[in-house]
């Protein structure tokens, strides 16, 4: 049997639409999944900061993309990497799928690839210049 | 447990360090199924459009966990401090 070693990953995930600081988003947020991050603002943006655990870090940016996407009116529209520098690339091709979600972006690996392809999908079918539910 | 107290001990502490460093904590009435409460910075951090923002984090009641959760409060204090730090150098 195949062990899936799993650990926890930091990043920040930027919104945009409906505030995450009202009541109602905050229970269903929570709902949705998001009970491993905190709902905040600084400097004027609202943002979720998640300790996500899973297989690997691209998985996790993934699911917690989905997670908040279910969430009706509120959008993803940046990866903030507080991880290691080696996630870096990954972030910046889904903050390229978020931001232009007409092509979708390259990255090498090919789970980094399967992941960044169901980012893009939930990307290129929300109205353009945002990402919602 | 009175209900101005967090039911977790790891993040009673952070609330405790968010405190010290003279954040308000507010804590939610009746009928908000998860948020506890909501920690509010005591600085107007400049956004760059003209604006001034206090820095704002929900606490869970219930997180999935506390100590990540108390983590999480604790890097929001050291967001707030850093973007303090940049204000005052510029």
């Amino acid at each position: 049997m195949t062990r899936t070693t799993r650990s926890k990953y930091g990043f920040t995930l930027e919104t945009s639409g409906k505030s995450v600081l009202d009541d109602d988003v905050v229970d269903a947020l929570y709902e949705a999944g998001c009970d491993d991050a905190g709902i905040g603002r600084f400097l004027g943006v609202e943002c979720l900061d998640f300790a996500r655990e899973a297989a690997s870090y691209c998985e996790a940016v993934r699911s917690a993309i989905e997670d908040v996407q279910a969430v009706p009116g509120v959008g993803v529209t940046r990866v903030v990497n507080e991880n290691t520098p080696a996630d870096d690339a990954f972030t910046a091709a889904v903050n390229a799928a978020l931001s232009s979600p007409a092509q979708c972006p390259d990255v090498s690996g090919a789970r980094e690839q399967i992941e960044l392809r169901r980012i893009w999908r939930i990307a290129s079918k929300m109205p353009s210049g945002s990402v919602s539910g | 447990m009175a209900r101005d107290t967090h039911p977790k001990k790891e993040v009673r502490r952070a609330i405790k360090e968010l405190r010290a460093a003279g954040w308000a904590i507010d804590v939610a009435g009746g009928g908000h199924t998860h948020r506890w409460g909501t920690a509010i910075c005591p600085h107007q951090h400049p956004d760059g459009s003209g604006e001034a923002t206090r820095c704002v984090r929900v606490i869970y009641g219930t997180p999935r966990n506390q100590y990540d959760e108390a983590d999480r409060l604790r890097r929001a204090l050291r967001k707030c401090q850093q973007m303090r730090t940049r204000f005052e150098k510029e």
